[in-house]
């Protein structure tokens, strides 16, 4: 019986070693909840396998704090994933070396998400539906991918890329959409305090409203004499919407599309 | 009521069966380094019961089985594993239910079951693989788990109801 059991476990493992290294699985139900889930290896400059975690939490007031570290840069790929359902709940995925994947999902009101990235290629998602959500992704890194959906009223989406991090912002794409009224979206893409100088080049961001009087602003900020190829788009749909765009340095591209009644676009670009 | 037992037996497998139903019952069970397997299965029904568990299989391809039921108000488990392969399956039904686990091994399964209020499960795993299964039903339950040095980790927490804690780490140290 015993033999017959560690050939079982032997062959439980064997099967795991083509996915993450750690893979936890948390479910929650009720109110008041916490959840805290740690990942990874902390000796620096050696690439471990990666982690994977996923997270639901279905009640109110409940909180998520889901953080994933490897040693190296090279190491396999972080995941994550957090499911909120519910009014008031926060949830927070924080990835750091390595490459990684991020999803957070959020129904119902006052919810809060927040994706934080450090490293190269790194994804993430955010999806709001419902009144008064923020959802925010931070990102360190280059050749990586945000999208923050939010469908509702009253809700802000909150983009930063290399702000204030001391890295440079390279190859990535910044994408919003916004179903509602009264919603505000931003994206800030800049490669202030990077030790090489200022750099953020051949970005993308796209903002996508739908509504009355919702505000996009995007900011792409390349602060040395080359060419910054950064490319803002934004797209309203409604009345009374307002979009900025502020991009430094040369080569960049300009575009508001707005359609409606009493809508206004400012670009600044020098 | 108190058992101890340590029972050595000749076919390098040590194995302890109890049962206890009653009142104020405990149980300490310590099978340490005699023999390859060691098997202990635990049943307390009854208030205020308390087990005390140490199994250590011997070097090699040891492996150490536990299986225990504690139903009633007042439990409270201590165990601790050491072997190449570990499986526990625990389940405590009632109030005030407190289980604390110390492990180090290859190849570990751990299941656990806690029902009522007040429950909290502590681990403190040190090894490589590991698949574990947890489940909480009640209020205010907690769980705190670290496994220092698991290099493979297949790991399932459910919990139901409100004001849950949940406190998991996995891995954070240099292997």
């Amino acid at each position: 019986m015993k033999r017959i059991f560690v050939i079982a476990l032997v062959m439980t493992f064997a099967a795991s070693l083509s996915m993450a290294q750690h893979w936890d699985q948390v479910y929650q139900s009720g109110n008041s909840n916490n959840s805290s889930v740690v990942q990874g290896f902390m000796d620096v400059g050696t690439a471990k396998p990666g982690n994977g975690a996923r997270v639901w939490q279905i009640g109110n007031q409940n909180l998520s704090d889901l953080k994933q570290f490897n040693g190296g840069y090279a190491g396999d790929q972080h995941y994550a994933e957090v499911y909120s359902y519910g009014n008031n709940n926060t949830a927070y995925t924080f990835q750091s070396r390595a490459t990684g994947t991020s999803y957070i999902t959020q129904i119902g009101d006052w919810n809060y998400g927040n994706v934080y990235q450090n490293g190269n290629v790194m994804n993430s998602e955010i999806y709001s539906q419902g009144n008064a959500n923020w959802a925010q992704s931070i990102l360190w890194a280059t050749n990586s991918y945000s999208k923050i959906t939010q469908l509702g009223n009253n809700n802000v989406a909150n983009q930063l890329m290399g702000q204030g991090m001391g890295e440079k912002v390279q190859g990535s794409y910044f994408e919003s959409y916004q179903q509602g009224n009264q919603n505000f979206s931003h994206q800030h893409m800049a490669g202030d305090g990077y030790a090489g100088g200022i750099t953020a080049l051949n970005n993308t961001g796209i903002i996508n409203t739908f509504g009355n009087n919702n505000s996009a602003v995007q900011y792409m900020y390349e602060g040395s004499t080359s060419a910054a190829n950064n490319w803002a788009n934004a797209y309203q749909n409604g009345n009374w919407n307002n979009s900025q765009q502020y991009q430094t340095n040369a080569g960049n591209s300009s575009v508001h599309w707005q359609i409606g009644d009493g809508n206004v676009s400012v670009t600044v670009q020098n | 009521m108190a058992v101890f037992l340590n029972f050595e037996i000749h076919s390098q497998s040590n194995e302890a069966y109890i049962e206890q139903v009653g009142y104020g019952n405990t149980a300490e069970i310590f099978q340490e380094k005699h023999t390859s397997d060691n098997f202990i299965y635990l049943s307390q029904i009854g208030d205020l019961n308390k087990a005390v568990l140490s199994q250590q299989a011997s070097v090699g391809l040891g492996q150490n089985t536990l299986e225990l039921y504690q139903i009633g108000l007042s439990n409270m488990l201590i165990a601790s594993q050491i072997g190449f392969g570990n499986y526990s399956s625990v389940t405590q039904s009632g109030n005030d239910n407190f289980y604390e686990l110390t492990l180090t091994g290859n190849y570990n399964d751990l299941t656990a079951l806690q029902s009522g209020s007040g429950n909290t499960i502590i681990q403190e795993l040190s090894g490589s693989s590991y698949k574990i299964d947890i489940k909480q039903l009640g209020n205010e339950n907690s769980i705190i788990h670290i496994d220092s040095y698991s290099s493979i980790l297949q790991m399932s927490i459910i919990q139901s109801g409100t004001g849950a804690r949940l406190m998991l780490v996995n891995g954070l140290y240099p292997k």
